[in-house]
């Protein structure tokens, strides 16, 4: 991606000198946002928990001509995040862009209620807990730049969901971090943001797999006709809040779904 | 038949809306940590007759650490837990274990949520990050809990059912809040009212994961 015109714009990709950390950047969309801020012009820590995902999605990104580190991040440990955030700005000189994508296995479908009790406080610790480290980890140094945080919530994040309520809950929770974070930061010029997408995961193919007529469903209420895809529908996304087309933007959730969800 | 009513929560607005709802309510005080998916089994009424059976239960549990502004920065991970993820985790299986009470009612489940979470704040933003987890919350159990015939609502106020009005004066500057169209907040009264209305099937059976902002015209976005 290129800068086309904007006024400001660097010679190269509208990213281009800039240092950005993905969590969950080994697969799906945290792969897809890791690609498109690569592709223009960030150097991209992929921070992920297992170097099986990690290292090729770094691989990947290099071997098309960008750069791209992995380092192993547990999101759910503070110290990995702190981490992952030093080694980040000593590598790169700094931190512009901090994306927190990381989502914890949610489960099987169905009520509150059958929800194993053994994977509620996981997906409290992968969404809200690390979101809040991770703006902590990374507030230092994007107050220099100044820089851009952007969370990873979902269209269930604003509508529920009868089928992964405690998901649809942690969602929400990083909705109302962002709104407030973009009140807090406002004033350092730190803007906050989150992107709401339906994209074809490795996740997604999964659920699919185990249900085949979940993309059906999904395709039938999508506008645009069909599910997003990680790398070209949802990093773009990334890319533009990152950018400096969006600084008068903060405290938004951008929702990236096709058009499923139009209640805002 | 008596209305059975559960409050949880301790202080406001828990406690002003336990005096005003009609019917039998018992009001549970817990600790985030002490609720569990037993928890409203375990609960008795004043006479020690076990709890069986809920037509309505309030949920407004926010711990002082969720009222008490900080910034985020400047926060432990232990006060993000206490003043967030505890309280999270905890309407979670409060609604847990609420589910068989209230479907043996064909009951109504009402989260009260600070304005915060839906306006931003600085300086609360664990509070606002539990406040919209807990309004998304009842959305998804009303989703869920339509074919028990169970009805799900949350009800937005204003800071300052939750702050001591020195914090809430803050977080009305840090929210950019407009003064109340009606010149006037809300009473507990009133709130109270809008609630049993949501609990009363006759009139409201066919309203289910609602969320209503009770705060005198104060923000009238979405």
């Amino acid at each position: 991606m290129t800068g086309g015109g904007l006024a400001g714009t660097p010679a190269g990709g509208v990213l281009e000198g800039q240092a950005a950390i993905v969590t969950g950047a080994g697969q799906g969309v945290g792969a897809g946002i890791a690609t498109a801020l690569a592709a223009a012009g960030a150097a991209v820590v992929i921070a992920a928990r297992r170097a099986a995902n990690g290292e090729p999605a770094a691989e990947s990104i290099r071997a098309a001509g960008h750069q791209a580190v992995f380092i192993r991040c547990d999101v759910t440990e503070a110290a990995d995040i702190e981490a992952t955030v030093d080694e980040a700005v000593e590598r790169f000189g700094g931190l512009d862009i901090m994306v927190h994508n990381a989502v914890a296995h949610a489960g099987r479908p169905g009520g509150v209620q059958l929800t194993r009790s053994d994977m509620i406080r996981p997906q409290i610790a992968t969404a809200t807990t690390a979101s809040f480290l991770c703006a902590r980890a990374s507030l230092a140094h994007l107050r220099r730049r100044p820089g851009t945080l952007i969370l990873l919530t979902s269209p269930a994040g604003v509508e529920g969901s009868a089928n992964l309520p405690v998901y649809a809950t942690v969602k929400a929770t990083q909705r109302g971090m962002v709104k407030s974070l973009a009140r807090e930061w406002g004033p350092d010029g730190v803007r906050v943001n989150a992107i709401a997408p339906v994209a074809l995961t490795p996740a997604m193919e999964a659920a699919v797999a185990a249900n085949p007529d979940l993309e059906t469903r999904l395709v039938a209420r999508t506008p645009l006709g069909r599910l997003g895809d990680a790398a070209a529908d949802i990093g773009p996304v990334a890319v533009f809040l990152a950018s400096s087309g969006a600084r008068y933007i903060t405290g938004q959730t951008i929702v990236a779904d096709g058009g499923g969800f139009l209640g805002l | 038949m008596s209305r059975d009513v559960l409050v949880v929560g301790g202080g406001d607005p828990a406690a002003a809306l336990a005096a005003e709802l009609s019917g039998d309510v018992l009001v549970a005080t817990p600790e985030p940590a002490d609720v569990d998916d037993g928890f409203v089994d375990g609960l008795a009424r004043a006479d020690g007759t076990p709890v069986d059976g809920l037509d309505l239960v309030v949920q407004a549990l926010y711990p002082e650490q969720s009222r008490t502004p900080a910034r985020m920065n400047e926060m432990t991970a232990g006060d993000w837990a206490a003043a967030c993820d505890d309280p999270l985790e905890a309407a979670i299986r409060l609604a847990r274990g609420a589910h068989r009470h209230l479907a043996a009612r064909r009951g109504t489940m009402v989260v009260c949520v600070p304005l915060v979470g839906a306006a931003g704040a600085a300086n609360l933003v664990a509070m606002s990050a539990l406040a919209e987890g807990l309004r998304v919350l009842a959305r998804s159990l009303a989703r869920s809990w339509g074919p028990d015939r169970i009805r799900a609502h949350a009800v937005t106020l204003h800071p300052s059912m939750f702050l001591s009005p020195e914090h809430a004066a803050t977080a009305v500057d840090a929210t950019a809040l407009h003064d109340p169209a009606l010149g006037r907040l809300p009473s507990a009264a009133e709130v109270a009212g809008v609630i049993d209305a949501l609990a009363d099937g006759r009139t409201t059976g066919g309203l289910t994961g609602a969320s209503l902002v009770m705060d005198g015209g104060t923000w009238m976005a979405g």
